[in-house]
């Protein structure tokens, strides 16, 4: 099995202090699977106090350092010597997220029904019982880009975004779908609410997302969603 | 930590800014600190003060008055800043003590315009009591700000009164770019317009980013994925008008990117306000790190210099 960087990425300097790393094969999935791999062993591993950040996306790994001091052949080189454990199970941090379909609050359901020539029903057991997995973390702190939705579900962003989008929306743009951990502008078509907290920064983790991770859905109801209101995410999955 | 200055006026906008937040992107957590490094490196290294994710320097645009709560040493850097200590000019880019209940003012000098940032550092570095990893809200008017300097008491002779010479901030020449990310890709037609021409800052320039204007780049339409962005990453979105992503960008983007201004040339950018024009010439990566460390050498032995 490949392990060394050389082999499973391509190098790229894009800054005194920054260099970005592309997955060379496989399909998306695969690719992404190899940035967490990536990531999960720069993050094990003793860390050079000049790397400052190690930031995976879908197929992408960014390091950030600190350019005054060493270049991008310090970062090769210890790229070079770190050894990627690539046979990562993704089945330890599967998260099970509990998400209200039928709140009182506003969503898309009626508009993607239509849109989709599904029932409401339909469009809910579609994404509900789908298995998704984090391929990004990024836009706001804690907004996770998961992967993929059913392809009859796959609908494009709104027109014309809302202003705001509530806190805990859970919606679909295209074959992503995501959970607004924070009230924000946003396009993407709401389908229902999750209850808990997922920015925690008072927490040892600000998230409960991680790049590659495998996440499902639970249904839960109106009371039920007003039970775990503003629970922080690592209580609820304690 | 106790109160040090009391904010009698926070001008448009006053914030408190860190050297960075590091190690927390991944969790999509944006790296804020301030917009330009270097007035706010220099104003710390004018009173000796450490740069770390601890210590807080105010960043402020417009006329901001303070009153000292305690004796201390400030510094306050910027383009064509002027300060006034109990209504008597000092030395802008310069360490100086002030007495307890002094008034200060910083505003643009006669060059000066409104809209460019100024940096306010006290010895030791303000100190924050709550989380500011979700982002920093503005000061307001009445706030007292607190000092890190827990035990000793400030006198005179604390911190040697050192200066530096204000850097340039002129436009005239290009800001440097180091062509990478898609930039490697895209056609010489679309590389020579984006460095021959003349942009203009838009008035829709904020922390996250400085959107240009001006004849719109017309690149292939391709799908991208989000990828991380560094600062002053040079996004290409639809309508061909490139926006430079700055301190409180987000941390992955999904547009096309030329490349990134060189940091040496960021404080020109971010200094500049909506209608200036600007034009960019390319730089590769050793030479823009070069710039980039003579340019921090260049400040130490200065500081030494003026020391002497």
């Amino acid at each position: 099995m490949k392990n060394n960087t050389n082999d499973l990425f391509e190098f790229h300097c894009v800054g005194e202090g920054a260099v970005i790393l592309y997955a060379r094969s496989g399909d998306i999935s695969e690719k992404n699977s190899v940035c967490r791999a990536f990531t999960q062993s720069a993050f094990n591993q003793q860390r050079p106090n000049w790397l400052y950040d190690v930031v995976p996306s879908y197929d992408s790994v960014m390091l950030h350092f600190d350019g005054m001091n060493v270049d991008q052949h310090d970062v090769f080189q210890w790229l070079s010597s770190l050894k990627i454990k690539t046979d990562i199970s993704t089945d330890i941090n599967r998260l099970t997220l509990p998400i209200c379909y039928s709140l009182d609050s506003e969503n898309d359901l009626a508009d993607i029904a239509k849109r989709t020539q599904l029932s409401k029903d339909e469009v809910v057991g579609l994404h509900s019982s789908s298995c998704y997995q984090v391929y990004a973390v990024g836009f706001a702190p804690g907004f996770a880009y998961m992967g993929f939705v059913p392809e009859q579900l796959a609908v494009p962003r709104k027109n014309t975004p809302r202003v705001s989008v509530p806190k805990g929306a859970v919606a679909i743009a295209d074959a992503q779908t995501a959970i607004y951990p924070a009230s924000s502008p946003g396009g993407w078509n709401i389908v229902g609410y999750c209850p808990l907290n997922l920015v925690t920064p008072e927490y040892k983790k600000v998230s409960p997302f991680d790049v590659g991770q495998q996440v499902g859905f639970e249904v839960i109801d109106a009371n039920e969603y007003k039970k775990r209101e503003g629970m922080p995410w690592y209580e609820a999955n304690s | 930590m106790k109160p040090i200055v009391k904010l009698d006026n926070t001008g448009l906008l006053s914030l408190l800014v860190n050297s960075g937040n590091r190690g927390f992107q991944h969790q999509g957590i944006t790296v804020a600190g301030p917009m330009d490094e270097q007035a706010f490196s220099c104003a710390n290294l004018l009173l000796g003060n450490e740069l770390c994710a601890q210590s807080f320097t105010l960043e402020g645009i417009g006329e901001i008055t303070l009153t000292a709560l305690q004796d201390t040493y400030i510094a306050v850097t910027g383009p064509n800043v002027s300060v006034y200590v109990n209504g008597n000019e000092v030395l802008a880019w310069a360490s100086l003590f002030v007495a307890k209940n002094s008034e200060i003012t910083i505003k643009p000098n006669k060059n000066g315009q409104l809209g460019q940032r100024y940096y306010f550092a006290i010895e030791g570095g303000f100190g924050v009591t709550d989380n500011t990893l979700m982002g920093i809200k503005p000061l307001q008017k009445g706030q007292s700000l607190l000092s890190t300097n827990t035990s000793k008491n400030t006198s005179k002779q604390d911190v040697e009164e050192v200066s530096l010479p204000s850097p340039d901030y002129s436009l005239n020449k290009p800001l440097r770019v180091i062509v990478g990310y898609q930039g490697n890709s895209m056609s010489g037609a679309v590389l020579a317009q984006f460095f021959n021409q003349t942009y203009q800052v838009s008035p829709n320039s904020n922390r996250m980013g400085y959107r240009l204007e001006g004849k719109p780049l017309s690149l292939p339409s391709t799908s991208l994925y989000s990828e991380g962005l560094d600062k002053g990453a040079i996004q290409i979105p639809p309508n061909g008008q490139p926006i430079v992503m700055l301190a409180d960008r987000q941390t992955l983007g999904g547009y096309p990117k030329i490349g990134a201004v060189a940091a040496v040339d960021i404080p020109r950018l971010v200094q500049a306000l909506p209608g200036e024009k600007l034009h960019f010439s390319p730089i590769d990566v050793y030479q823009a790190r070069n710039l980039m460390r003579l340019q921090k050498q260049k400040m130490n032995r200065l500081i030494t210099e003026s020391q002497v």
